[in-house]
């Protein structure tokens, strides 16, 4: 009986390994490969003693360093404040900090442009000060800002999966608040810190759309990537900097693994006890309040400037109110209709796989789960710009030839969001004891039995709170689909793309307020959705 | 139970992939009859009327994805042939030049290509140029009154080279911005030679406050008063002047100018409708009609110069070597970058 059982079982996950291996290597290691293995060796090194590349990738890594410390100093302020001091008005600030996360790239580029610049409201008009946002200090502020909602949320995930008895049992002992949370909290944070900090750190190596309008005359690695493919056609050399982009991204992205193993797991599963915290020091009750009302305050304007931008006659000059813009808008609903289209089936494709591929990893040890498991996280470090680009070289020939169609787009899509979805996937997943599974095959379910009456069901909180995120991720998506869409398949960030470009920023900000909505309707449906089937949604 | 409950959401899933993919725009892939497709090198602002008025002329559609030159030679490079678009319109001929060397264009020579001079035009006939844009400077008449108060505007590139507007002048990376190649490629020859050229930009960059990534970025940041003055092509400074900015544009004498093309691409699926349209933006009507719209010179001599600016005779120009700009792109443009450094 027992080995018949074992024989019924495992063909089965051996099929939905080799699929998802399959799927993996044709969709996404593939594309990768051709795209890193374009240039020939000679091309790659004139490419190489031609660029000033060594400064760019040093300006990356300084960036990634620099924002990736403060976005996660200001990340546990905020999560400290929401948190633990519970500060009036947390749910509005919880909802503030998920904005960025949310943007639409590029336009927001202009309000920081507008807030901040050499002729800012904020800079000029307000405080008089001749200060220039264009260069490695604007930079860092905007990307600080930009990814601290990363560091938020996974901080704030870790201090409320911290036990209240713990630090509870040292203020008995006689610490003071203070000694508490230096020997007792940070301790426990501290591989939420390190999570946090290389999170920002690979979010900001990788991002384009704000170096490209703010940083002005300092280089990073992924505008001159991005810029050797919009200026000159230079394939050879992109393909070059993108590699060399991937090499600290993968560098910090093994670190994470390597550093935080399993552990990041146990954060997002972690039961909140009911003993209470004691009370934060003074102090460092009253500066976390002021940073992230301060914080929160910023983001609301930068938004602010944006929504009013879209009702304005001129943005940055005529601020006399208009609907003109979104009357214009009209145009744009096919667009629109493709954004939610593709970004639906591509959230489709992603927890479908992630879900195949958290089972064999979980579930069996049968094939190397540490390999799925690393290319299932793993396109986390790959620029989008590139992975785009992959899927033209990979696809435009037979037999599978899918350029021009909205397949390539709606793949692109879910193999780019695949680790999002992962992480959801494996966090149920691993808890789902394998025994009720095992029970139901000995009762004599079928495998597929097993599989939807047993652990789909189970699964159903994950796999809608992997929907959800990928979805929305999905719908302000720039850099995947840039190289992808096509006349017939036009996409809404593309269009607020060449907006911006082409001066039209009226428009551009209109276009992103429908689209900021989109994600946000879709973000508080999912929450509800969710929570009709007894969960909740951790971002 | 619980097999029961998931059995509605699945269903609704399958039909919902089902019903979306069945008619999934562009799931077909293939030549649709009565459209061609285009990849348009232009401003958004170009697009809804020029599809109107070939859409009335021929009674076919046009359709399009705005995409900077640039990216859109990218693209046609890497679809080697098999291109998701018929045309390539707008965007100067450096890249037709180049793209032709990598026989990604076809030949088509065009009955209404013959009003228009053989300098324009590609000897084989894979590309024609079809509007030139003139470049030279825009201006916030505002932000200029106050931040260069009692300082004339400036009528050569020469007088950008006064001390006051150092940190007032936005420029753009040749990189990836035509503008700034075509300024490249007319300061050599207004000077006279290449060292005499270089000479002069080693000065000009000693005012440039800062370098944006796109030919309209310069625009954009004058508009609203961010910088002074900045780069600009006439018909880029046209949009912000429409949407109401206090913006200015300004011709310098000895300025260079673009051509820009219009091609079939390798590999087009609508061969026969993409040859209709290259026919009908050939037009006088046409090159009337977008000329007046946008302050772009046709470069068909019967056609009138835009209104509002000078005419194009009258218009101080660099003799615009374009073969010569085509072949010697990259070299020149690592050169002004290594300027942009210091």
């Amino acid at each position: 009986m027992r080995h018949a059982f074992k024989g019924n079982i495992k063909p089965s996950r051996v099929l939905v390994g080799a699929a998802a291996a399959g799927v993996l290597g044709l969709f996404l290691l593939w594309p990768v490969g051709l795209i890193l293995c374009y240039p020939t060796v000679p091309a790659a090194a004139q490419v190489l003693a031609n660029e000033h590349w060594f400064e760019a990738l040093w300006h990356s890594i300084a960036m990634a360093a620099l924002a990736g410390g403060t976005a996660t100093a200001l990340g546990l302020a905020y999560a400290y404040a929401l948190v633990r001091i519970r500060v009036r008005g947390s749910g509005v600030l919880h909802a503030i900090a998920l904005l960025p996360i949310l943007a639409p790239p590029f336009v927001i580029s202009i309000s920081y442009i507008l807030l901040f610049g050499r002729n800012g409201l904020i800079t000029k008009q307000l405080l008089q000060m001749q200060l220039n946002i264009y260069g490695w200090k604007g930079l860092w502020l905007v990307q600080t800002l930009t990814f601290f909602p990363l560091a938020y949320l996974t901080l704030a995930s870790v201090l409320r999966s911290i036990p209240g008895n713990l630090e509870q049992a040292a203020s008995n002992l006689g610490a003071s608040n203070f000694r508490v949370f230096r020997d007792v909290t940070v301790p426990l944070l501290r591989p939420g810190l390190v999570a946090s900090l290389l999170l920002v750190g690979i979010s900001v190596l990788a991002d384009f759309g704000n170096p490209v309008i703010i940083a002005g005359d300092f280089a990073v690695l992924p505008t001159l990537a991005y810029l050797k493919v919009t200026g000159w056609f230079d394939l050879d050399a992109a393909s070059v900097l993108a590699s060399l982009l991937l090499a600290p991204t993968v560098v910090l992205f093994l670190i994470q693994r390597v550093w935080l193993g399993r552990r990041s797991y146990v954060t997002v599963s972690g039961k909140t006890t009911q003993q209470s915290h004691p009370p934060a020091p003074v102090w460092m009750a009253r500066t976390a309040r002021v940073v992230s009302y301060a914080a929160a305050a910023l983001i609301v304007l930068v938004y602010g400037i944006l929504a009013y931008g879209s009702v304005s006659q001129a943005w940055g000059y005529d601020y006399s109110l208009t609907l003109r813009h979104f009357t214009q808008l009209g145009r744009r609903i096919p667009s629109l209709a493709n954004t939610m289209q593709f970004s639906f089936f591509g959230a489709v494709v992603s927890v479908l796989l992630a879900t195949a591929l958290a089972y064999v990893v979980t579930r069996r040890k049968i094939v190397v789960p540490g390999t799925f498991d690393f290319f299932a996280t793993v396109p986390a470090a790959i620029p989008g710009l590139f992975l785009g680009l992959g899927y033209v070289v990979a696809f435009n020939q037979d037999p599978l030839r899918l350029t021009g169609t909205s397949l390539i787009i709606i793949l692109a899509l879910g193999l780019w969001n695949l680790p999002t979805a992962y992480r959801y996937a494996m966090a149920n997943l691993a808890q789902l004891s394998e025994q009720l599974e095992h029970a139901a095959a000995n009762l004599g379910a079928t495998p597929v039995r097993v599989v939807s009456s047993i652990t789909m069901p189970l699964l159903r909180g994950a796999l809608l709170a992997g929907g959800t995120v990928t979805f929305l991720r999905n719908v302000t998506c720039l850099s995947v689909i840039i190289f992808l869409v096509t006349p017939r398949t036009p996409m809404a960030t593309t269009d607020v793309l060449a907006l911006v470009e082409g001066g039209e920023w009226g428009q551009a900000a209109s276009l992103s307020i429908v689209l900021l909505g989109i994600a946000l309707a879709l973000l508080f449906g999912g929450i509800h959705l969710i929570r009709h089937v007894g969960q909740e949604l951790e971002l | 139970m619980n097999s029961k409950r998931m059995v509605w959401p699945v269903v609704a899933l399958t039909v919902f992939v089902l019903a979306g993919l069945a008619p999934g725009p562009g799931w077909a892939g293939a030549a649709k009859s009565g459209e061609v497709v285009a990849y348009v090198s232009m401003t958004e602002r170009d697009i809804a009327p020029m599809q109107e008025a070939f859409k009335k002329a021929t009674g076919l559609d046009v359709k399009v994805v705005v995409i900077p030159i640039g990216q859109a030679a990218t693209r046609i490079k890497v679809e080697a042939g098999r291109p998701q678009a018929d045309i390539q319109m707008g965007g100067s001929i450096d890249y037709y030049q180049e793209l032709a060397k990598q026989d990604l264009l076809i030949p088509y020579e065009s009955k209404n290509a013959a009003a228009i001079e053989p300098k324009y035009k590609d000897p084989q006939h894979r590309w024609t140029g079809w509007y030139m844009g003139v470049l030279g400077l825009g201006l916030n008449e505002q932000a200029f009154k106050k931040e260069l108060p009692g300082l004339a505007y400036p009528a050569s590139w020469d007088d950008m080279l006064n001390a006051a507007y150092k940190g007032k002048y936005v420029h753009a990376n040749p990189a990836s911005s035509g503008a700034a190649y075509t300024f490249i490629v007319g300061q050599i020859l207004r000077m006279g030679s290449e060292e005499k050229g270089w000479d002069f930009m080693r000065k000009f960059t000693a005012n440039v406050a800062q370098y944006q990534n796109t030919s309209p970025g310069p625009s954009n940041l004058v508009a609203t008063g961010e910088y002074p003055i900045g780069l600009a092509w006439a018909q880029d400074l046209l949009v912000k002047v429409d949407q109401g900015y206090p913006v200015k544009w300004i011709a310098p004498v000895d300025t260079a100018y673009e051509v820009a093309g219009i091609s079939i691409l390798k590999g087009a699926a609508n061969l026969e409708n993409a040859k209709t349209f290259v026919d009908w933006i050939l037009t006088q009507a046409e090159g009337a009609r977008m000329s007046g719209f946008s302050l772009r010179y046709s470069t068909r001599p019967d056609v009138p110069s835009p209104k509002g600016v000078p005419t194009f005779n009258s218009l101080k120009l660099v003799n615009y070597d374009f073969v010569w700009a085509a072949a010697n792109n990259q070299r020149l443009t690592k050169q002004f970058s290594d300027l942009m450094r210091k």
